[in-house]
This record gives structure tokens, C-alpha cells and sequence, in this order.
């Protein structure tokens, strides 16, 4: 059972090839590795509706017993693609949610699931500002986000 | 999730799916009438593998997943993945009745599936105007009224929602032999070439063909897994389990020798660092203890065979992370190792620093260097006195003092002003220490001024070492050689600094040996300001 991951992305990919809820798009899956999606929030006036996010996933070999790790990317170039303010989302796109987090992840989540949470939790923001000393963690962070540890203090998101 | 996806786009996915190699998917049944069974389907998969389950397992929180996966789940943060409640492998029980619906399901599938899409086939072919439906039509005068009725219904469940007494009918119809033979001349059907037995329209013989094998093998495995599935548990009454399950060590205190011992006894290999053992250990049980849940038991040759596979791909025969994350620090950095073999150079690089902050005045000499004003100049001593230190420099990492030091060993006009030096002090006058007589401002005559320029020189070609190495000679065409080779290591120098200095740049937490920071500094500021 060492090819898990790769036996359940192909799976997963199938899926996502079909159909996603409204506002989740698959970008590229080139292997089974990194997978960019393009996420759109729709009922926030925060977010125009025709902004979209990029998402990037990153999965290990023991994914799904390890959680991939996911960030928003910033585009420059065309596609244009922003970070999405939020009281939980730093600027440089690492995204503080207990579900990426090893202790927060469940194997039953999938790349769907994950796009939904991300969605709801940009749909049911009301603040339009960055985490509390953003500017200072994305200048001193280097370690990657899965070994961050995150307090997570906010329970209604 | 994807079992409330609405029908045509379901259309669209479940043709891809048929197109891209027809994998047993749960999407297979979205197309036909009897699409509840995606759902069904779902059901029978384990939420981690998203496969069907392969020897469910019931945690303590009545949730089923495959041994495997439940296994490699509660070894990694012991909760259970649907409900998070606290869970050990140790209390694991095998859920017999789930298994053999999945072995029962999966035998059953391939022609379930076939019915489905024969019925499809004709709904679509039927509700077109034209020969067929005509066709349909004269059998039903022949028919009894009743079939009327089916085939519009029939026609309704393609289209809307399925109906199932309506494919419980036709699924008796399609799979009863011996009703087959007096639907020949009604259906106008031709039977399947390949001898399946299955009965189709002409048309639809050619689609058939592919997936006709295909259909016959996984009835076939099914059956088999099926029919192994009940033997082995009318074996597994008789006697009692044929292995021991392995017990999970408290790595924390097993030492590296006694963990080694113990890996060799278990006959896995006991080779790597603790962590590497601890991680291959606890997969082996994993394996092995699946294996000892499971019905129909795999050899210990094909369980080390999986553990060689997860050696290759997770464990220590895995391709370093490199390919995924170039620019993050590995995790398991030893940050206080490395900065202990590099201390030479990190207090080397330091005291450059320092000193170069207290002598400003030596800026506008090592830009000289860059700046070509030196270059202009007839080639006196100062080319001279580069040109030792490509050999050095280009064998030699930097190291301290043995950098600045050994060149002047050629050089006979620094040697000149060292004997000088040392006469002085002989002499009683002060000292000043070598590394810092470039920066020393008093008596500026020629031989100090070659000097000075020396570490800027050394630190160059330090930074290039692919900088062929030109032979300490007398020769002045040759120097200048060796000298416009310097300016074009120092303008490269400068590319990758403006390059690398931007504000997006990003470095391993301790890179720093190869770029002496002072000097790009002094360089940079001579240039480009």
C-alpha cells in the first residue's frame, strides 16, 4: 500500500475532472504532486464574484494520512491572481485553518472538501484585514506551514 | 460531496470516465437507469483509499475502514478519521458482515452494469424517431400490454429519475437465459461474438467488444474473491489465527542498538538513522497486522516486498524532498551542526564585517577593483599580485587566515613589505596584523595599495571557482589576462547580487558561506550608486 497517495489523487482527479461545486475550478494537475485550483467566492461583497484565488496543493507520499499542504500563490502575470484578505490568511498565502494542521486533518478529507472549507471560510468573512503581525511572520517565516504551529483561538470559522 | 451532482454534467463525466480506460467507478452507474447505485457504491468505499473496503475494520466508534488504512491512521495521530475520538489499532475488530457485502456487491457489479448500460443504450435509441422505435412498437402488438408500458417507463427513467421495479424487470429479462432465446426474434438483437452471452443491437456491438473481456474479468475476480472470502472463513472457524499480531514498541525508550536488534529479528532490514527504523518499524506492523486481519493471508516474501516498495517511495531509499521544496529548509535541519562546521567562516565573515565597518576608507579601494580604475592603469604590481590567488582560491574553499596569508608567499613585493613589517617590529615600532594591512591608511605608497586590493581579488575569484587558474609568472600580457578575468567574475558578481538581493529573494535559513558580504557592499556602492 506505499502508492496510497498516488492510487487516491487519480481517483480524486477523476472526480475533480467531472464536476465541482459552483466556484471551484481545477487549474492544472500535472502530476500527482501539485495541484493548483482556482477558488471564487460568491455571496461576499469582500470578494467580487469574478475574482479568482489560486490555490496550490502540495501532497506528500503519505497523503491521505498526512494532510497536503495548502497555500494561496500570488500571480503577477496574466491570470492576475491576488491573496484574499482575511483575518487568517497572510499575505504571503499561508492559510491558518486547524484542517491543514497535522492535528486538525482527517483522512476523509479530500481536495474538495478542502476547497469548500477555504470557500466558506472566505464566504462567511466579515473582516477585511490580515492576521495580527502578518507583516512580521511573512518577512521572518521559513518554515514550511505544515510545521508552524498555529493557535488556533478562533472558533467561529 | 459529488453524490448530488445533477444529471447532465454526470452525463459528461461518466462518458470521459467510459472513454479513459472504464475503471470501476462509482460514476459508471450516473448514465444509467439505475443510478442510485453510485451511491450505494460509495458506501462500500473506505473514506480514506476511496477504494472498496479491503478487510473492513471497526473502530471503537463503529466506523469502518480498511485494516491498512485505519492502521497507518491511528499510527499517525490516533483518532479516528471520521469522528476524531480517540482510537488504538489494538481494539480493532474486523467487521466480517461489511466484507462479504462488498466480496457480494463486486461480484455482482459487472453484470449489474452491463444490464444499466444496455438499458441506457436503449432508452436513448428508442426515444429517437425512426426504424427502432417501430420496431418497439410491433413487438408490443405481439406483446402482452403490459411491456408498453415498460418500455415508456423505461424511456422516463433514462431521462428523469430511475425506477426500481422498473429495472428489477428488465434486469431478470436481460440476465435469464432462458427467456433469451424468444427474445431473439422480437428484439432484433444480435448476441455478443466473444460468446459472453450478452444480447445487443448491431450497433452496439463494436463499443461491446472493448469492454467485453474486461466485464468478464472483474465478474471473475469478484467471483473468486468472493468465493476465497467464504472458504477462508469457514477455515478461520476451525482453527485459530495462523499468526500473532505484532505489538507496537514505546520507541521513545528503545535505544538505536536494541531498536537495530530488534528490526533484524523481525527480519526487516535495520539499517538508518532511530527515526528511519522507528517510521519502517511501525509500517511492518501496520502491514503485518492488516495481514493478520485479513482472510486470505499474503506470505511474508509479498509483505516485505510492500515494505520495499514504501522503502522506495517514504522511507530511506526515498528521493529527497528536493524535487518538491528547493528553497525550505529541510526539516530535520541541524541548525547547531551546522553552524558548528561552519564556524570558522561564520567568524571569518563576521570580523570582515566589523572591520570593514570601522575602515570605511577601504571602500573606494576594493571598488577600484570593479570600477576599473585600477584596470586602466598600466599593470604594475597589482596584477602581479592577483594572479596567485587563483590557484589558491580556486582549489581551496575559503578559509580564514590561510586565504590571505599563503598568496604573498609568491608575491616579492608583499613579501618585501612584510619583511619590512617585521623589521619594524623588530625595531619596536607597532604592529599592525596582516589581514588588516590593506585597510591601513597611513603610508600609501605602491606596495600597500597592491595588497589592499588583495582580498577583494581573492573573494572573487573565490566566488567563481570555474575561474581558470593562470600561473603566477612575470608575464604582463598575460596578467592583464588574468586580470580583465577577474573584472568579468566581478561583473557576474554583481548580476547575481542584484538578482538574488531582491526583496522576493529566498534562501536556506544558514546559506551564507559563498558570498563575502562586505565586499559585494564596497562593490556595489562604488558601481552603482
Amino acid at each position: 500500500m506505499a502508492g496510497m497517495s498516488g492510487k487516491r489523487l487519480q481517483k480524486e482527479l477523476a472526480k475533480i475532472q467531472g464536476v465541482l461545486p459552483p466556484g471551484i475550478t481545477l487549474v492544472s494537475a500535472p502530476d500527482l504532486q501539485t495541484w493548483h485550483m482556482d477558488l471564487r467566492i460568491l455571496d461576499n461583497p469582500l470578494y467580487p464574484p469574478h475574482d479568482h484565488y489560486r490555490l496550490k496543493f502540495s501532497f506528500s507520499k503519505n497523503y491521505p494520512i498526512e494532510a497536503p499542504e495548502v497555500v494561496f500563490l500570488r500571480l503577477t502575470t496574466d491570470p492576475r491572481r491576488d491573496i484574499p484578505i482575511h483575518p487568517h490568511i497572510y499575505s504571503n498565502g499561508i492559510i491558518c485553518l486547524d484542517l491543514l494542521d497535522a492535528q486538525g486533518w482527517s483522512p476523509v478529507h479530500n481536495v474538495e472538501s478542502i476547497c469548500i472549507s477555504i470557500q466558506s471560510m472566505l464566504a462567511s468573512n466579515t473582516k477585511d484585514e490580515r492576521p495580527p503581525g502578518d507583516a512580521e511572520f511573512v518577512r521572518s517565516n521559513r518554515a514550511r506551514p505544515r510545521d508552524i504551529n498555529f493557535l488556533y483561538h478562533d472558533p467561529s470559522v | 460531496m459529488w453524490h448530488s451532482l445533477d444529471d447532465n454534467d454526470n452525463a459528461a463525466a461518466a462518458t470521459t470516465m467510459e472513454i479513459s480506460g472504464d475503471i470501476p467507478d462509482s460514476t459508471d452507474w450516473l448514465n444509467t437507469p439505475l443510478k442510485d447505485f453510485a451511491q450505494l457504491e460509495n458506501v462500500l468505499h473506505c473514506q480514506i483509499c476511496k477504494e472498496f473496503y479491503n478487510c473492513p475494520m471497526l473502530t471503537s466508534c463503529s466506523h469502518s475502514f480498511c485494516s491498512k488504512c485505519i492502521r497507518s491512521s491511528l499510527s499517525a495521530d490516533g483518532r479516528c478519521p471520521a469522528c476524531r475520538t480517540v482510537d488504538q489499532a489494538s481494539k480493532l475488530r474486523n467487521n466480517w458482515a461489511l466484507e462479504e457485502v462488498v466480496a457480494t456487491f463486486l461480484a455482482a457489479r459487472p453484470k449489474a452494469i452491463s444490464v444499466a448500460r444496455r438499458e441506457q443504450e436503449q432508452a436513448q435509441y428508442s426515444s429517437r424517431p425512426g426504424k427502432r422505435k417501430r420496431v418497439v412498437l410491433d413487438s408490443d402488438e405481439v406483446e402482452e400490454s403490459s411491456r408498453t408500458t415498460r418500455s415508456k417507463s423505461r424511456k422516463m427513467a433514462a431521462s428523469q429519475t430511475s425506477n426500481p421495479d422498473v429495472v428489477d424487470v428488465d434486469d431478470s429479462e436481460g440476465d435469464d437465459g432462458a427467456y433469451e432465446p424468444e427474445a431473439v426474434p422480437d428484439d432484433g438483437l444480435v448476441e455478443c461474438p466473444l460468446g459472453c452471452g450478452k444480447r445487443m443491437k448491431v450497433e452496439q456491438v463494436e463499443p461491446h467488444l472493448d469492454r467485453c473481456d474486461e466485464e468478464k474479468e472483474l465478474a471473475q475476480k469478484a467471483n473468486s474473491r468472493k468465493s476465497a472470502t467464504l472458504a477462508n472463513r469457514t477455515i478461520d472457524r476451525q482453527s485459530p489465527r495462523p499468526q500473532d499480531r505484532l505489538a507496537e514498541l514505546n520507541y521513545s525508550l528503545l535505544r538505536e542498538q536494541p531498536m537495530r536488534k530488534k528490526l533484524e529479528e523481525l527480519g526487516i532490514p535495520g539499517w538508518g538513522s532511530k527515526q528511519l527504523m522507528v517510521r519502517r518499524h511501525t509500517e511492518w506492523v501496520n502491514l503485518w497486522n492488516a495481514n493478520c486481519d485479513s482472510t486470505q493471508p499474503r506470505t511474508k516474501r509479498e509483505l516485505l516486498h510492500d515494505l520495499d516498495s514504501w522503502e522506495r517511495t517514504q522511507g530511506g531509499k526515498a528521493p529527497t524532498a528536493s524535487n518538491m521544496s528547493t528553497n525550505i529548509m529541510r526539516k530535520d535541519f541541524d541548525g547547531d551542526g551546522w553552524a558548528n562546521k561552519n564556524k570558522d567562516e561564520f567568524s571569518r565573515l563576521i570580523a570582515d564585517a566589523r572591520r570593514k565597518k570601522s575602515n570605511p576608507e577601504s571602500t573606494p579601494d576594493q571598488s577600484k577593483v570593479d570600477t576599473g580604475d585600477e584596470f586602466a592603469k598600466p599593470a604594475l604590481d597589482g596584477d602581479e599580485n592577483s594572479s596567485p590567488h587563483f590557484d589558491s582560491a580556486g582549489t581551496n574553499p575559503p578559509t580564514s587566515q590561510k586565504q590571505s596569508s599563503s598568496p604573498y608567499a609568491n608575491n616579492p613585493d608583499a613579501m618585501a613589505s612584510i619583511r619590512e613589517k617585521v623589521e619594524a617590529a623588530n625595531a619596536g615600532r607597532h604592529i599592525e596584523p596582516l589581514m588588516n594591512q590593506g585597510f591601513e591608511n597611513t603610508a600609501l605608497n605602491a606596495t600597500k595599495d597592491s595588497t589592499s586590493s588583495q582580498p577583494a581579488h581573492a573573494h572573487t575569484s573565490v566566488l567563481n571557482p570555474a575561474t581558470p587558474s593562470v600561473p603566477g609568472t612575470e608575464n604582463k600580457a598575460m596578467m592583464s589576462d588574468g586580470f580583465r578575468q577577474v573584472r568579468e567574475v566581478s561583473n557576474d558578481e554583481h548580476a547575481v547580487n542584484q538578482r538574488t538581493g531582491s526583496p522576493a529573494r529566498k534562501v536556506p535559513m544558514f546559506e551564507l558561506p559563498s558570498e563575502p558580504v562586505n565586499d559585494i557592499d564596497g562593490a556595489g556602492d562604488g558601481t552603482h550608486v
